[in-house]
């Protein structure tokens, strides 16, 4: 596969005085600071959703961004060619991890089966890109927020058959998690909040976030899990006022 | 659980970054931090790269305090901005971020190496580390035994100055 970056080497550390902008003028990966390397204090870590899958759409406007290795499509051959390349970017940065959202790397497919074979079919990917670099899995999670079920929410949805759909997806992302060696798994509810009071039950949705947690709690038991659970709080946006703020780490 | 705590999600919540990693390392319950930045003038979650020296020294500062991140890291949950549309964009944004972060490190060791800051906190507190305010920590004490002991000594010891003025130009001798 020809590479994405073909005019940048990897990125070096030059020192303050250098004028190169593609040279760190500070991060001196091995330099050590109160006992540890810089690489270890600051365990720096590329997102694949913003990096890979932006393309500068906002609500005022459609994408700009020049990404010539992308066809666009929704194949599973794209979605791996988009692997190597996320590896080759992390790899030239000199990065040591990575976080991901399920649906970053793999395509939706019209059942639940076909779409969690897709996922496991881009993970041999990833597994392989990982084995090949040594860039290590920061944290995974699972995106509950972009598809239209998830309107009223995912595990605060009024809807049970969508908490039941959340609770499969976060099952399956925490597993591929485990299974590429995550340190972690996060929990940002992008949709866990209300709109208008007026068709909002309170307690009986912090409720059912609650038992959500518990539930993801006993599957990391079940699976041999030992990375750490995070809880990602945001006060609001997409919704008016987000359940998460008001959450205790349990 | 831990929390992941992301800078642009405190500034929505009115906050700064450093008042959620401070309140969280105080509950133990920090463990990553989505390393970004938002636009203060604007009310919505622009995940912007972070190249604010003193955001990347205060949470340095807090970071190095607490010990270090263990299972957690500098995940930057940013993205170039619509105008910067060129992959080369994507390396100028991570540098700019890594290197932010590698001289608040820096800055925030040197602090620590100093000594000044650390030692104004704990003359500060002296108070609690004898006396009637090592036996109210250690749970010895009620709300008996302390109006008997005010009522004999009539009136609090004085009150020191906070000095934030002399605080903020400590730090900017080693912005």
């Amino acid at each position: 596969m020809a590479s994405a970056f073909p005019n940048i080497k990897r990125i070096e550390y030059e020192g303050p005085k250098s004028k190169n902008p593609l040279a760190f003028k500070h991060y001196n990966a091995d330099e050590v600071i109160e006992g540890k390397t810089m690489r270890e204090h600051l365990r720096f870590s590329v997102v694949y959703w913003h990096t890979f899958r932006g393309r500068g759409a906002d609500m005022f406007g459609v994408g700009t961004m020049l990404r010539p290795w992308d066809d666009n499509s929704d194949s599973l051959e794209n979605a791996r060619r988009r692997v190597r390349v996320a590896f080759e970017f992390i790899e030239k940065l000199g990065a040591p991890f990575y976080a991901f959202h399920d649906r970053d790397v793999a395509p939706e497919a019209a059942t639940l089966t076909q779409t969690n074979k897709n996922l496991d079919a881009v993970v041999r990917t990833m597994k392989e890109e990982q084995k090949r670099t040594g860039i290590g899995l920061l944290w995974g999670t699972a995106c509950l927020f972009v598809h239209p079920r998830f309107a009223h929410g995912a595990a605060t949805s009024c809807n049970a058959d969508v908490f039941a759909f959340a609770a499969a997806q976060v099952k399956k992302a925490m597993e591929v998690t485990h299974e590429l060696g995550g340190a972690g798994y996060v929990f940002w509810g992008g949709r866990e909040g209300y709109s208008t009071l007026l068709n909002t039950d309170i307690k009986r949705e912090l409720d059912h976030l609650a038992m959500f947690l518990h539930m993801a709690v006993e599957h990391k038991r079940k699976i041999g899990f030992n990375g750490q659970l995070y809880i990602e709080p945001k006060p609001k946006e997409p919704t008016n006022i987000s359940t998460t703020r008001r959450r205790r780490p349990a | 659980m831990k929390l992941n705590l992301e800078t642009n999600h405190a500034t929505l919540a009115g906050h700064t970054m450093q008042h959620e990693l401070e309140v969280a390392v105080a509950a133990g319950a920090l463990g990553s931090i989505d390393a970004n930045t938002g636009d203060l003038m604007l009310g919505w979650d622009t995940d912007q790269f972070p190249t604010d020296i003193y955001l990347t020294t205060q949470c340095m500062l807090t970071v190095l305090k607490a010990g270090g991140l263990t299972t957690g890291g500098l995940n930057f949950d940013a993205k170039v901005r619509r105008e910067s549309f060129e992959p080369v964009d994507l390396f100028y944004a991570h540098i700019g971020g890594m290197d932010a972060f590698a001289r608040g490190l820096k800055i925030a060791a040197a602090i620590r190496k100093d000594g000044r800051l650390a030692e104004f906190v704990r003359q500060r507190y002296s108070s609690w580390e004898s006396g009637i305010g090592k036996e109210i920590e250690s749970g010895r004490s009620s709300f008996a035994a302390l109006e008997k002991y005010m009522l004999k000594k009539g009136e609090p010891a004085a009150n020191t100055s906070g000095r934030q003025e002399f605080l903020e130009n400590l730090i900017n001798e080693f912005i």
